[in-house]
């Protein structure tokens, strides 16, 4: 049964950020449209600069998403393996300027995945209901 | 005001939550914690996974309490609910 952990936690983040995303682009429709010089952090700061929402989110939550999002772009685009972005966004992250990050995977950097997972969960729901409560005194 | 699309997505990030938690989040810590703690359960409950029943789903209370529960066979149709202070009785 624990042979699939990883597949479904990585399942869970894939949806999440998914849904996360869909959230913002159904708030404003203007943040889905990237392009190379306006990266994932880049419209995450643009959303939450914006007047409504600009004091809803601190910058180390800023940078917990921006490394989810890292997380599961290396999990649907590199087979597993971490990327130069993802490097950034955990040393962003975590503070970690140290740690030698050559040839390893996401289940090596991240032990614990569940617990890094349930993290963003949190947090993702945490922002949602707070976006919520914006939008409910609007 | 929230539009309907919105409200939708909300309430699939909070359904998400649950669903995590009730679920996937659970298998994890559930099983961990079986074989750290209960290994004689774990055992057992290995045993019954391949003869009669099988483990449908864990779910996660707290940190530390967790309710199982088990699909019985057809014959016996329904679930059984037990805590981890109970798994030793089981």
């Amino acid at each position: 049964m624990t042979s699939s952990d990883n597949q479904l936690v990585f399942g869970h983040l894939v949806i999440l950020m998914s849904l996360f995303e869909s959230l913002l682009i159904s708030i404003k429709p203007d943040f889905e449209k990237p392009s190379p010089k306006t990266g994932f952090s880049h419209r995450i700061d643009n959303f939450f600069s914006s007047t409504n929402y600009g004091t809803l989110l601190v910058d180390k939550e800023k940078e917990e998403l921006h490394l989810a999002r890292e997380t599961r772009n290396c999990y649907i685009h590199n087979n597993g393996n971490i990327d130069t972005r993802f490097v950034t966004a955990y040393k962003n992250a975590r503070g970690d300027s140290h740690s030698d990050f050559s040839g390893k995977s996401l289940s090596t950097v991240f032990p614990e995945l569940f617990k890094e997972i349930e993290t963003w969960n949190e947090l993702i729901s945490s922002i949602s209901k707070r976006i919520e409560e914006v939008l409910l005194v609007k | 005001m929230i539009s309907d699309e919105t409200k939708s997505i909300l309430n699939r990030i909070y359904k998400s939550e649950n669903n995590w938690k009730a679920t996937h989040l659970a298998v994890w810590h559930f099983d961990d914690y079986l074989q750290k703690e209960y290994l004689e359960e774990r055992i057992f409950l290995s045993g019954v996974d391949s003869g009669t029943a099988h483990i449908q789903r864990y779910k996660k209370i707290s940190d530390a309490d967790f309710v199982v529960d088990f699909k019985l066979p057809a014959s016996k149709s329904g679930f059984k609910i037990y805590k981890t202070s109970e798994l030793r009785k089981f």
